[in-house]
């Protein structure tokens, strides 16, 4: 309920920034709201995602993942003050290794979100949680 | 599955391969006490006798039976004269823990059957007895093979003592012919990019050559040839060129058909998607045809990637849902016939190509498509010879995807799926597989039916309308019905025909029959428990031919699942009869 009227608040705080004109019975973002958290956005909003929306919000999930594993790992390992442990090719060596979390393309994602949110009562459900869930699914099977 | 290291995984392949060769040896010492005239021998296959599997009778070395890919077999001891007798003489259970469609067409070469199931286990067999020779069950590098239309496999390749089968994780394994151990093992494509393997390699002159699938999955599609004896890979042709991937904007087919596409607001979206050949689809489904004589090599590109959403991949998207030709020598490009340009409706060239010698003498390649058309072209150049009357029926035959949902025939599913033809080439028909399935075309994104359809597509049958399959003799020297039976559920699988004027294929509801290839008439029938849609082959051994066939059901349809291949022959056939 919460993210739902987040959303209609955090479309108004676009509108209202561009200059968008608001029509009679649109909610209005008070001054202080701030726009959505990426990892908010929910099934709703993925509907609205064109193919290539999808992608690039998948990438930068993949990206960001695989640099948190890595720095994780560097944490662990004692080694966090080395830039090198947390690079590029820290997560290129990862991937070599078959060894990263969330090691599928965005379209093998994006076919299985576009999955779970056929079921229009998954529609709530914030796209991160079903991306760490599918994932968790995927590394199981 | 489990996710396991490579270190482990080859481990296991070594300690699996030991297993299979003390399994194997085992085999063999049985067989020779009880009677070393009937032990397998384990023919080395060359590349002469694969050239050379059309006039020879016995075996059925290649997917096809040969590179003709006919699915012709010239025994004649089981005829129109006696099927009636036809009964089981063994039946192989693949023991395998997790059902699937089974979709895998046996080799056969001197007495060893040559199998493949659901999640790539491989076994060689006794042909004369139904006993398990070896075994390999492929363990995936990766915790969750990508795969769209469930976990299938549909055969393997065989040449100079080893067995090379795809995989779901797309690798390319070669196994020892003799103990089923790991040759070698490569990876053909990322499996995690959305890339697999279901498809029965083709192996021609000492090189493996595969397509890839995964274009539910924006990959961009190829076929590769690997050296048969080490797996380095020779050529690669990737079926959707970088330049010249949006064709000529086709407003019709090349048979005349109405597109009905905006190819305005395709042109607009080339500035924001001219790169879309780079995740554009055009999996190879299905074993290619070859031609020794011209080197030409030919197989079927299936759908763009996304499926139905042609706004993210304006133009032609070629060569999807074409017929390719190229050179076997050097993968270099010679031809294509594209089917539908542009497709919003799944309607994939799948069913393999067949090469064929029309009555005019001229040579074609002939593919039966999910449009419910068989496209008869010139095998030299590629133009159309002729096309078939309708085998389905269609309507509103390529009307745009609604958000309601447009209804039209043929349905995503064909027409014609993945199911292998045959032909006799002494009447000229060829035997096609078909579904009627009326489709409701939705523009949003979504699966056909969870956990039957994964194809992440929005084509949904429609509820309470009939759907049926059709059996269908097209002559192809005038493209008219010979005969067409129907049956009661859609057909997929494949046909087998032989010189004994019979066509073999199975149904969904576990029917395995046999027709009089002039007639249709349906002569014997068989009640296998589990859906028979799997292509049947044929062969002889010691005077007595055999009729082959995986009984295991298919996923996507809903038919029942099973493991069990079934060996038929006539009771107390005699030797060398079909001499």
């Amino acid at each position: 309920m919460i993210v739902r009227r987040r959303t209609v608040v955090g479309i108004a705080a676009v509108l209202f920034l561009t200059g968008g004109a608001f029509t009679a019975g649109v909610v209005v973002a008070d001054a202080g709201q701030e726009p959505r958290h990426p990892a908010f956005l929910t099934g709703a909003d993925w509907s609205t995602f064109g193919f290539r929306d999808k992608q690039l919000y998948l990438s930068g999930f993949i990206a960001g993942a695989a640099a948190e594993q890595v720095r994780a790992l560097a944490v662990q390992n004692g080694t966090a003050s080395d830039s090198a442990s947390i690079s590029s090719h820290a997560i290129a060596a990862l991937r070599d290794g078959k060894a990263l979390d969330y090691s599928y393309a965005p379209s093998v994602y994006a076919s299985q979100i576009d999955d779970f949110y056929w079921w229009t009562d998954h529609a709530s459900t914030p796209i991160v949680d079903v991306m760490i869930t599918t994932n968790r699914r995927m590394k199981r099977e | 599955m489990r996710n396991t290291p490579l270190t482990v995984l080859g481990a296991g392949l070594v300690l699996l391969g030991a297993v299979g060769s003390a399994r194997a040896q085992e085999q063999v010492e049985t067989t020779t006490g009880k009677a070393a005239a009937r032990q397998p021998t384990f023919t080395n296959v060359t590349d002469a006798m694969l050239k050379g599997a059309r006039s020879e009778r016995k075996n059925w070395i290649t997917y096809g039976r040969d590179y003709t890919n006919q699915r012709w077999s010239p025994l004649t001891q089981i005829n129109t004269s006696n099927v009636s007798r036809l009964q089981v003489t063994w039946m192989y259970q693949t023991g395998i823990s997790r059902l699937g469609s089974f979709e895998t067409s046996p080799i056969v070469v001197d007495g060893v059957m040559y199998l493949t199931t659901p999640y790539n286990t491989a076994m060689a067999v006794d042909a004369r007895t139904g006993r398990q020779i070896w075994r390999y069950e492929h363990k995936p590098s990766i915790a969750s093979p990508i795969y769209c239309c469930g976990p299938n496999n549909r055969g393997v390749a065989i040449s100079g003592g080893m067995v090379y089968m795809g995989t779901l994780d797309a690798r390319l394994v070669a196994l020892d012919a003799k103990t089923g151990q790991v040759v070698w093992d490569v990876e053909v494509a990322d499996p995690e990019a959305g890339y697999s393997e279901t498809m029965a390699p083709l192996v021609i002159d000492s090189m493996v050559v595969i397509g890839i699938s995964g274009a539910e999955y924006g990959i961009r599609g190829f076929v590769r040839a690997y050296n048969a004896r080490d797996g380095k890979q020779i050529w690669n042709f990737y079926t959707l060129p970088d330049k010249g991937w949006e064709g000529q904007f086709a407003t019709h087919t090349n048979e005349g058909d109405d597109l009905k596409r905006d190819i305005p607001a395709e042109k607009a979206a080339m500035t924001q998607y001219g790169d879309a050949w780079q995740r554009g689809g055009g999996s190879v489904w299905m074993t290619p045809a070859y031609d020794p004589e011209t080197h030409m090599l030919y197989f079927a590109v299936g759908n763009p990637s996304p499926d139905l959403d042609g706004t993210v991949r304006p133009g032609d998207n070629l060569y999807t849902e074409s017929i390719v030709a190229i050179d076997a020598r050097t993968g270099e490009y010679k031809w294509h016939y594209q089917e539908v340009p542009h497709d919003v409706w799944d309607l994939d060239a799948t069913s393999p190509p067949v090469i064929v010698r029309l009555k005019n003498g001229k040579k074609a390649v002939v593919e039966a498509g999910k449009t419910a058309y068989v496209y008869v072209l010139d095998a030299e150049t590629g133009k159309l010879i002729r096309r078939s009357e309708e085998f389905n029926r269609h309507e509103n035959y390529f009307t745009q995807p609604t958000a309601e949902g447009a209804r039209m025939l043929p349905g995503a599913n064909g027409g014609s799926e993945w199911s292998p033809t045959a032909v006799n080439p002494n009447l000229g028909y060829m035997y096609v597989l078909g579904l009627e399935q009326p489709m409701h075309y939705i523009t949003h994104s979504a699966p056909l039916e969870k956990g039957k359809l994964w194809l992440g597509s929005a084509f949904k049958a429609i509820p309470g309308e009939r759907q049926y399959g059709t059996f269908t003799a097209i002559d192809l020297n005038t493209g008219k019905h010979a005969w067409q039976v129907e049956t009661e559920q859609p057909m997929i699988g494949g046909a087998l025909a032989t010189a004994g004027n019979l066509v073999f294929t199975g149904e969904g509801n576990g029917h395995f029959n046999a027709y009089d290839a002039r007639t249709g008439k349906r002569l014997w029938t068989f009640q296998a428990g589990a859906g028979c849609n799997a292509p049947p082959v044929t062969y002889e051994l010691d005077g007595k031919q055999y009729i082959a066939v995986a009984c295991g059901g298919n996923f996507q349809l809903g038919y029942p699942l099973g493991d069990a291949v079934l060996v038929f022959a006539l009771p107390g056939a005699a030797r060398a009869s079909t001499k």
